[in-house]
């Protein structure tokens, strides 16, 4: 095979056309790499199989992130949003996440348009059935239909189309989504390197025509007023244009399941793949939630333009006929026409312990993964990995530094580090509690928090350099103007610990010209004022942990050799091989003692003399 | 903040104690305390230590200055009467000021890292810092038991649900999982700091567990009580050549030179075949779980079944086997021959537990819970305090996951029950 002609040559190939693939495929080609992005079908580019949504607590976080470092989900979603809400609006500013509603063919029709646009990026139909490595280092790969391309890094963000297999009923069909081949051939290939596999399952809900369900039962979800943009640098003001409502099931439509349980494909035996805590399916919240009468639905549009609703919250595996019945109890639903039944998938997911923190696959060379195919779940969890895997992969090729984000410095740095280093049992979804430093964390300052990152990674453009050294500047003016000032024998900053205090009530006590500060600006530095006790005192976590962090592990030590170490804590780090001891401390059963012993062990080799 | 702080002699009333302080503003640390100023390095100063209650102590003490110490920094040697309660509460007070607690091995493990010791030295460091962590957690345990280790289970418990219950209300919008009660959330809070402020320990109980624990055992008719009355010099265990005469387990305190510790007289290894003997395993296996050394018994003149031999290697502890009769087939390691008539063998196996025992030190362990506990209620009464005032409840979070991780590092580390387990189990949430 390998004596065959290469079609073509490429710096970096991304072999999925999914948000992973998508953020992969642009992060390279912008950054100077000659790159091609293989996808089956090229209509169905940055598809949205699930919910039409994007955004949602901590998720909101991520796509500001993936913005303020210069992907592109943030500026395609802002503008394909048909409903937009900041949730958590009433709580405190580090939980607020902004989410919205998006037309999905516009999405991926946007996505689509701003792909074909850049420079050094190709985009082609194909399926790839074969990696071709050469001593554990990737060199290209080959089409179904028998092109060649070869590639210094290959990044792979096949989502569930690795042996992937859809359950409705008791019908159950390999498919990579409802009415698409899954990846057979590129499974096998795969399974070939001899690496940690297992089988993960999710599902979505049924879609339904709009003319068949009767809204005057319904109740109607508002969306915001003022709605907040992903990106930004966007400069069009984002308009509600659609409804979103919600529904209950009755006691009638549990029975109905109940009654029919073991007809389900999750029930009668065809899944084995572990399912997912939060996100279970209808059947599911029968079964663990007996006493409760009624769940809630979502009714949620598909686009703009479309006649077709979501049903948020009615994800199942039940037979088509069953799921009319069951549809059929919901007052509202009555009269229900389903364009397309729920179903459950089954696919394969490579364990994400076997990658660096890079994407990069610890034992193959310029092999990289991002997205469902590592276990995460969710577009956004998706688009951050194929970010990071994307400028990684163009960093290693031009010899530099790998991209890393902290735990400290983004929800993109916590959900890189939990995939490499957690047990994951489950698809991963990005949750504000995962991240410690969620004070930090907030999606109001990620242009802020990420501005030195971005620059170095050079995704970001001139105009927002700018914006935001602008901004960073108008923010520490404004604070300068407050610290230290006095208003009726009171220090003016502590006005602002009441829970109710505005810092626009301030500027006008103290005369500060407020025009010359933009509104989130002003948010900025309220936020920044108001809660400076415990954003101090994480910072100072910050700082301690970080000498932790900055300690090195280097890739072939050999835990086996170090005097002390528990034996589990040997296994486990053996097998997870952290970076460094940051890492190394949030691996499960690792005790503070064998992060002090594993101290005392790279103190002492690295003053060992050089073996002669 | 650098400065750690340890007892340096040991868990027993003498003419002097030592409290070791190292850290790079150890002096500063002190002034509150003492009421001398101007000391010189490597001199014994006089002075005395005035405590909370305002009773002064003679006390003395020695500063080293770094580097010129055994740890490189700072180093001041603060000398005590000998009395452990009197350590105990010294340590407690500097706990509150700008001292940590020393972690196992810490003292070694800076020296080493500062270039005080030899390359070679660091493989002794590395096991010495895993061998004490592990004594002490078993003494926290010891020091925890029955009615205080239920009641610390119960308040990681009801922190869990708190900390589920304000994460579910963080992640899900009320429309998804309906409205979380602010006042139960308020009322569950206090309901834990309750628990907490009941959960001080009693300062007899951390005294008598501070002993470094020395369990006999081995299977039955082995010379287990008979060793141990070899070890006490007086018939303390009734000795018998019936199986199973010792029933309940005995203790005594036992002067090896170097210390004291407390020798465990257990019942037999052999496996439950009936309901009674059961009870006595179980007994065992709690005796197992306190101890921090293992004497096992041998009888050389019956055959030793391999069940026996496996059991000697499988103990996670410091371990001695002994022989009490000769035979010279067997190969453990730490194998000691004594003859308990003549009491040959006795003095290598006192040797052997002064080794043994200069490896372990618990005697601030009593001071380390109490700052723990403080730093616990501390967490727990700001985070209600913030909740009360309407106050972001992601910052009420932050606090109340500290307090989880002390609660949790004083449980030891395998212990962490997952929050949003308990939020997925409560709230059905899903697409």
């Amino acid at each position: 095979m390998q004596n065959k002609t290469p079609l073509e040559n490429y710096d970096i190939i991304v072999v999925g056309g999914g948000h992973a693939g998508c953020e992969a495929a642009a992060s390279s080609a912008r950054l100077g790499c000659k790159t091609l992005l293989l996808t089956m079908y090229i209509d169905l580019l940055a598809h949205m199989p699930c919910n039409p949504s994007v955004g949602g607590t901590a998720r909101g976080q991520m796509v500001r992130e993936i913005d303020a470092l210069g992907g592109l989900m943030g500026k395609i979603a802002d503008r394909c949003a048909v409903h937009s809400r900041l949730l958590n609006h009433t709580k405190g500013p580090a939980v607020q996440s902004p989410r919205c509603q998006v037309d999905r063919f516009v999405y991926r029709n946007e996505m689509q348009r701003e792909l074909m646009r850049i420079d050094n990026l190709f985009l082609k139909q194909g399926e790839v059935s074969n990696l071709i490595l050469e001593d554990n280092k990737i060199k290209g790969i080959i089409t179904k239909d028998m092109r060649f391309y070869t590639a210094k890094a290959v990044i792979l963000t096949a989502g569930t189309f690795l042996g992937g297999e859809v359950h409705i009923g008791q019908n159950s069909q390999v498919s990579g989504r409802a009415g698409e081949t899954a990846s057979v051939e590129l499974s096998k290939s795969l399974q070939q390197l001899n690496l940690d596999i297992k089988r993960f399952k999710t599902g979505t809900p049924p879609r339904v025509t709009k003319r068949s369900l009767d809204f005057t039962k319904f109740e109607i979800q508002d969306a915001d007023e003022n709605p907040t943009k992903f990106s930004f640098t966007a400069q069009k003001t984002l308009v509600n244009s659609k409804h979103c409502w919600m529904a209950y099931t009755t006691e009638q439509t549990q029975q109905i399941v109940a009654d029919n349980i073991k007809s389900s494909s999750l029930y009668g035996g065809q899944i084995e793949g572990t399912g997912v805590r939060y996100c279970p399916s209808f059947e599911d919240k029968v079964v663990r939630f007996a006493d409760k009468t009624r769940h809630h639905i979502f009714i949620e549009p598909e686009g703009d333009r479309s006649e077709e609703l979501y049903l948020n919250g009615l994800s199942n595996s039940l037979p088509p006929e069953i799921q009319d019945k069951m549809l059929r109890s919901i007052p509202g639903f009555e009269n229900i026409e389903v364009t397309r039944y729920a179903y459950a998938i089954e696919y394969d997911y490579v364990l994400p312990y076997q990658l660096k923190r890079t994407m990069e696959l610890a034992k193959f060379n310029g092999l990289y993964l991002a997205g469902q195919i590592v276990g995460s779940s969710g577009y956004e969890e998706a688009a951050a990995q194929g970010l990071v895997a994307g400028v990684n992969a163009v960093h290693k090729l031009q010899n530099k530094k790998p991209f890393v984000l902290e735990r400290s410095e983004a929800y993109i740095g916590v959900l890189v580090d939990d995939l490499v280093t957690k047990d994951i049992q489950e698809p991963y979804r990005m949750f504000t509690s995962s991240a410690e430093y969620r004070i930090l964390l907030r999606h109001d300052n990620a242009d802020i928090r990420l501005y030195d990152t971005a620059c170095r990674v050079g995704l970001i453009d001139d105009n927002f350099k700018e914006k935001t050294k602008s901004k960073i500047k108008a923010i520490k003016d404004l604070t300068s103007q407050i610290e230290g000032r006095w208003i009726e024998g009171k220090e003016a900053v502590n006005l602002l610990n009441m829970p109710k205090a505005k810092l626009t009530d301030l500027i006008e006590k103290l005369s500060i010209e407020k025009a010359k500060y933009a509104d989130d600006v002003i948010k900025h530095v309220e936020i920044e004022l108001k809660y400076r006790t415990y954003i101090k005192r994480q910072l100072a976590q910050v700082e301690r942990n970080l000498k932790m962090e900055r300690v090195n592990l280097p890739d072939d030590l050999d835990y086996d050799k170090v005097d002390g170490l528990k034996n589990e804590a040997r296994e486990k780090l053996n097998k997870l091989r952290p970076a460094d001891l940051g890492q190394a401390s949030r691996i499960a059963g690792i005790s503070p003692a064998d992060i002090a012993i594993l101290t005392v062990y790279m103190r002492g080799i690295k003053k060992l003399p050089r073996k002669v | 903040m650098d400065n750690i702080a340890a007892i340096a002699t040991g868990n027993q009333y003498s003419e002097l104690g030592i409290i070791r302080l190292s850290g790079s503003s150890v002096v500063s640390a002190l002034n509150g305390f003492i009421d001398v100023v101007d000391y010189k390095p490597r001199m014994y100063t006089p002075c005395y230590f005035t405590l909370k209650d305002n009773i002064a102590y003679p006390a003395g003490i020695v500063y080293f200055k770094a580097p010129h110490s055994y740890t490189g920094e700072d180093v001041i040697e603060l000398h005590l009467p000998g009395n452990p309660v009197l350590l105990d509460d010294v340590c407690r007070e500097l706990f509150k000021a700008d001292v940590e607690p020393a972690q196992p091995g810490e003292f070694t493990k800076r020296a080493f890292l500062n270039g005080k010791m030899d390359l070679t030295q660091a493989r002794s460091v590395m096991q010495l810092i895993q061998s004490s962590d592990e004594s002490q957690r078993r003494h926290a345990l010891t020091m925890l038991e029955g009615d205080t280790s239920d009641k610390l289970q119960k308040i990681a418990e009801g922190l869990v649900s708190v900390i589920g219950l304000l994460q579910a209300s963080l992640e899900f919008s009320p429309d998804e999982i309906g409205a979380i009660d602010a006042q139960e959330i308020h009322q569950l809070l206090k309901n834990i700091i309750k628990m907490c402020q009941e959960t001080t320990p009693s300062e007899g109980s951390q005294r008598s567990g501070n002993f470094t624990r020395v369990l006999i055992t081995g299977a039955s008719n082995t010379g287990k009580s008979s060793l141990f009355n070899a070890l006490c010099k007086k018939r303390r265990s009734f000795v018998s050549p019936e199986p199973h005469s010792t029933r309940d387990s005995i203790e005594a305190v036992l002067d090896i030179g170097s210390g004291q510790v407390c020798l465990v007289d257990s019942c037999g290894t052999h496996l439950a075949d009936d309901e009674f003997r059961y009870g006595l395993q179980k007994q065992y296996r709690n005796l197992i779980e306190q101890a921090d050394v293992a004497i096992v018994c041998f009888n050389g003149s019956t055959a030793i079944d391999l069940e026996q031999i496996n059991y000697y290697k499988n103990i996670n502890l410091p371990k001695i086997a002994i022989i009490t009769h000769r035979n010279t087939d067997l190969d453990l390691d730490n194998m000691l021959f004594i003859d308990l008539i003549t009491g040959d063998g006795l003095g290598a196996l006192n040797n052997a537990l002064i080794d043994i025992v200069s490896k372990t030190n618990t005697a601030s362990l009593g001071a380390q819970w109490s700052k723990s506990h403080a730093d616990i209620l501390e967490r727990l009464e700001q985070a209600l305090e913030m909740l009360q005032n309407d106050e972001p409840e992601e910052f009420a979070v932050t606090f109340l996951e500290e307090a989880k991780d002390i609660l949790d590092n004083l449980r030891g580390s395998e212990v962490s029950e997952d929050i949003l387990d308990g939020v997925f189990k409560r709230f059905c949430v899903g697409k």
